[in-house]
């Protein structure tokens, strides 16, 4: 009888504690004495109901979503109590590992890895060799297809990640010869060209999925050699931020092992910039606020601040031609500066806005636009892999 | 929601216990019981639950009528009722698809989605209705004690399938104390355990091989993800059941066992009395034995084995490869009936584990492939067509970490009865046993705030 009750007391502080601390965070976050620290945890419901029923059924689940939600980020010590998962799920992965430590996946299903020798993340993809061959096919058609519809010049840049590059064992750098070699020769293709660990490490942040500025600036230089334009001439580095960056993988991760170097290309453009049809002047500030309270905030997206559907920059100069750019996050630290050869250019992405649960209409709108050129500038894999059948049925990474 | 929820654990519980235990009045208890069942239920099927209140009315009024003298047309149109439900709800899609691929039409009739836990909560309603027209047990005049048994949260979306006979007389009288809190609530800490830190990393390694080229990953790749898939699939359901069983012990219920270490079985007939034993003591209970059981002649029960079986298959999941399952255990059942048994009997005990062994896990592949390609190039796989595998994968999909090969070790090891041995030699001790159990509570809790995979198989059915 004494341990039983020993058991239970034990239990109900626990269950009851825990329950009696979510109102009193709730509590302390809505008057700001704290702040919340959003984490890949935080999901997103979408509505998908269309009819009444539907409808009801999507408010009560947003509901369910919003309480899941708080309970799993409002958890006592959630951030530390992960962390030490996280210490704990790497120190015995070491054991059974030489130095490359599998460290779990991201929010995309991606597999993560850490190479503890030359201390950088990268990460490996989830889908099958069939699922790539299949893709791969898919998107080879969808290029050619546009290649014959569009009477317009084609253009795509690969950036590589780590596991399309031929310095890591079991990558995946062939697909890139089996797109090329499938493709209408009159689509103009050219690649990032990685041939050491050095240089990967150079072009690419060790915790981030993205490419850094010297990759950008690297990028920027073959798309213009691509394009056949000339580049801006001497742009110089500059550092944002004067503490370190954990990127995206790191956060993932939830660790501060390594940490990267926020940089960015001093450069001030004039042009003019149209966000999703109006005159947007909060567009791309290019400042830092700090987050004090998450270590793992994404500085990226707020200092790049790319999170559009449609924008259109303005040369105002007839003499030359216009561009579209059909492309992720990668292009958020160059798109300017490929602008600046441009009249007008049009970066596309079609993860926000009208986009997001549309359907881009690529021939209309380059008819619409009056579009010289095309250029898809997506993270390499991406181009290669990524379901975005266009008409793009698919929503872009 | 799921037990191994932090909304679970953290929210509905312990708003859950303090309303039901607040008060000692039975009526009130019991109110408190039958709302918490019906948020839990509504939490992951908002408009179901509906379908549910409907159910728990329906029947009520049915039965009372039915009971009066004892009226044989309600009672196969309450029958029609509840399998018209299940099998509109469940089995549509599958039957329009069949129709669809057989005519090879060109057309989608329309989807449903199948209600959360409905083959339970349907048989344990049928395990009411034919019991009370059999006169086995009284009629149920209180709605608010039927929408107890019904839609009692702790067995109502996973089972064990509690009949109606069983905690009939606990609806009213039974008698909550902390000894029978204790039993429970160290009944759900090692159900928990079972999911969240074996079940649950056994499902990565299932979910992820079968999901791979199954011709790259070769025999090795296969062998190893039948084996995480027997291992999930029982700690996944009997860690619900035990957690059913506990939750409902600390409220006074005692629910009848579901599982018995199956995996320790000797024969398939064996294994069948030790797995799901409220499904299985069902279908012999109210399909088997009234369709003559074992009184007939051997066509007519061999006949009756594969009716039960291929119903039994089904009941599982609206897809051919359930029957198949179904079936492929009606055969060895027969097979070990009339020619084996007794050539089974005379064998040492570890080839009669390793017959039973090799079977089950054989049966959990076809149970698992709904895809028939997937099913056969498993089967291929396993003959060794697509050589050894290539083990590089296992490293790429993350498959050779310690976690994963500890959860491996200790879902052999808690197979057989090792908590039992652990139990007894702690028989003197209960002290450290408890503390062990809140030391596994603690690591359980700290497995579902940074799990991102947990799913719990038996919802389906």
């Amino acid at each position: 009888m004494k341990n039983d009750k020993f058991l239970i007391i034990v239990f109900l502080i626990i269950i009851f504690g825990v329950l009696i601390f979510f109102p009193i965070k709730h509590i302390l976050i809505s008057t700001g004495k704290i702040e919340l620290q959003m984490t890949d945890n935080w999901k997103f419901y979408e509505n998908t109901g269309t009819n009444f029923i539907g409808k009801i059924e999507d408010n009560i689940k947003s509901k369910i979503n919003s309480l899941e939600n708080r309970v799993t980020n409002y958890f006592p010590m959630y951030l530390k109590i992960n962390n030490l998962y996280q210490n704990i799920n790497y120190a015995t992965n070491k054991i059974t590992s030489n130095n490359i430590i599998p460290i779990g996946k991201n929010s995309d299903d991606e597999y993560i890895f850490y190479d503890s020798k030359d201390k950088f993340y990268f990460l490996e993809t989830k889908l099958t060799k069939k699922d790539l061959d299949n893709r791969l096919k898919k998107q080879v058609t969808f290029f050619n297809n546009l290649n014959e519809q569009l009477d317009k010049e084609i253009y795509i840049y690969l950036p590589t990640r780590y596991e399309l590059t031929n310095i890591k064992e079991n990558n995946l750098n062939y697909y890139i010869d089996k797109f090329k070699e499938n493709l209408n020769p009159n689509i103009k293709v050219s690649t990032m060209q990685i041939n050491s660990k050095k240089e990967y490490l150079k072009y690419f942040y060790k915790t981030d999925h993205h490419w850094n500025i010297y990759g950008a600036l690297n990028g920027y230089e073959s798309i213009m050699d691509l394009l056949n334009k000339s580049k801006i001439p001497n742009l110089q580095v500059k550092k944002v931020m004067d503490r370190k960056y954990y990127g995206s993988i790191a956060k993932s991760a939830m660790s501060t092992r390594i940490g990267d170097e926020l940089l960015d290309i001093d450069y001030k453009s004039n042009l003019k910039v149209l966000v999703n049809g109006s005159n947007n002047k909060k567009y791309k500030p290019r400042k830092i606020n700090y987050n004090k309270n998450n270590i793992y905030f994404d500085y990226y997206i707020h200092y790049f601040n790319g999170q559009f559907g449609n924008v259109v920059y303005d040369n105002n100069d007839s003499r030359k031609e216009n561009l579209l750019i059909l492309s992720d996050s990668y292009a958020w630290q160059i798109d300017y500066l490929i602008a600046e050869s441009f009249n007008k250019t049009h970066v596309i992405n079609l993860r926000y806005d009208d986009y997001k649960n549309g359907v881009f209409d690529i021939k209309n709108y380059i008819e619409i636009n009056n579009i010289d050129k095309v250029l898809f500038l997506y993270e390499g894999g991406s181009t290669l892999f990524d379901m975005f059948d266009y008409n793009f049925v698919e929503k872009v990474k | 929601m799921v037990f191994s929820s932090l909304v679970f654990l953290f929210v509905f519980l312990p708003l859950f216990l303090f309303c039901y235990f607040i008060t000692k009045k039975r009526k009130i208890r019991n109110l408190t019981l039958l709302i918490f069942s019906l948020l839990f239920y509504a939490y992951g099927e908002p408009i179901y639950i509906l379908l549910m209140i409907l159910s728990i009315f329906v029947n009520y009024i049915l039965a009372i009528i039915m009971s009066k003298n004892n009226n044989k047309f309600l009672f196969i149109l309450a029958i029609i009722f509840n399998l018209g439900l299940l099998g509109f709800f469940k089995y549509t899609n599958f039957f329009l698809d069949n129709i669809i691929n057989i005519f090879n039409l060109n057309f989608k009739f329309l989807s449903i989605t199948l209600p959360i836990g409905i083959s339970f909560y349907t048989f344990q309603i049928l395990s009411y209705i034919i019991d009370v027209y059999r006169k086995k047990v009284p009629i149920q005049k209180n709605i608010l004690l039927l929408g107890c048994y019904i839609s009692a949260f702790p067995q109502l979306i996973a089972g064990p399938i509690v009949r109606y006979s069983t905690i009939n007389e606990e609806l009213q009288n039974r008698k909550e104390t902390i000894k029978d809190f204790a039993i429970g609530l160290r009944r759900f800490i090692i159900g928990l355990a079972k999911k969240v830190i074996i079940a649950n990393e056994m499902a990565y390694v299932a979910d992820t091989l079968f999901a791979a080229d199954i011709p790259n990953i070769g025999f090795i790749g296969i062998f190893i993800a039948a084996i995480a898939f027997t291992l999930q699939i029982y700690f996944d359901f009997s860690g619900y059941s035990d957690m059913a069983i506990g939750l409902g012990r600390m409220l006074g219920f005692h629910y009848l066992e579901n599982f018995n270490y199956p995996y320790i079985a000797k024969s398939i007939t064996d294994f069948w009395r030790r797995w799901h034993i409220s499904l299985s003591s069902f279908f012999r209970d109210y399909i088997y034995i009234p369709l003559g059981g074992n009184r007939v002649s051997i066509f007519k029960n061999i006949l009756n084995i594969l009716i039960v079986w291929s119903l039994t298959g089904l009941w599982h999941g609206a897809s051919w490869n359930f029957v198949i399952w179904g079936l492929y255990y009606g055969i060895i059942l027969i097979i070990e009936k009339f020619v084996l048994k007794k050539f089974l009997e005379k064998l040492p005990n570890i080839f009669k584990h390793l017959y039973t062994l090799i079977l089950v896990t054989f049966g959990w592949i076809i149970f698992y492939c709904t895809d028939f390609t997937m099913l056969k190039e498993s089967f291929l796989a396993l003959l060794f067509k697509y050589g050894f595998g290539n083990t590089s994968l296992l490293w790429h999909y993350q498959l050779l970490s310690p976690k994963i090969i500890v959860a491996f070790i200790l879902g052999i090891i808690f197979s057989m009865p090792t908590f039992q041995i652990i139990k007894n030699k702690f028989k003197n001790s209960k002290l450290v046993l408890d503390f062990i159990l809140i030391i596994l509570f603690l690591i359980s809790i700290l497995f579902i705030l940074v799990a991102s995979y947990n799913p719990f198989i038996y919802f389906r059915f």
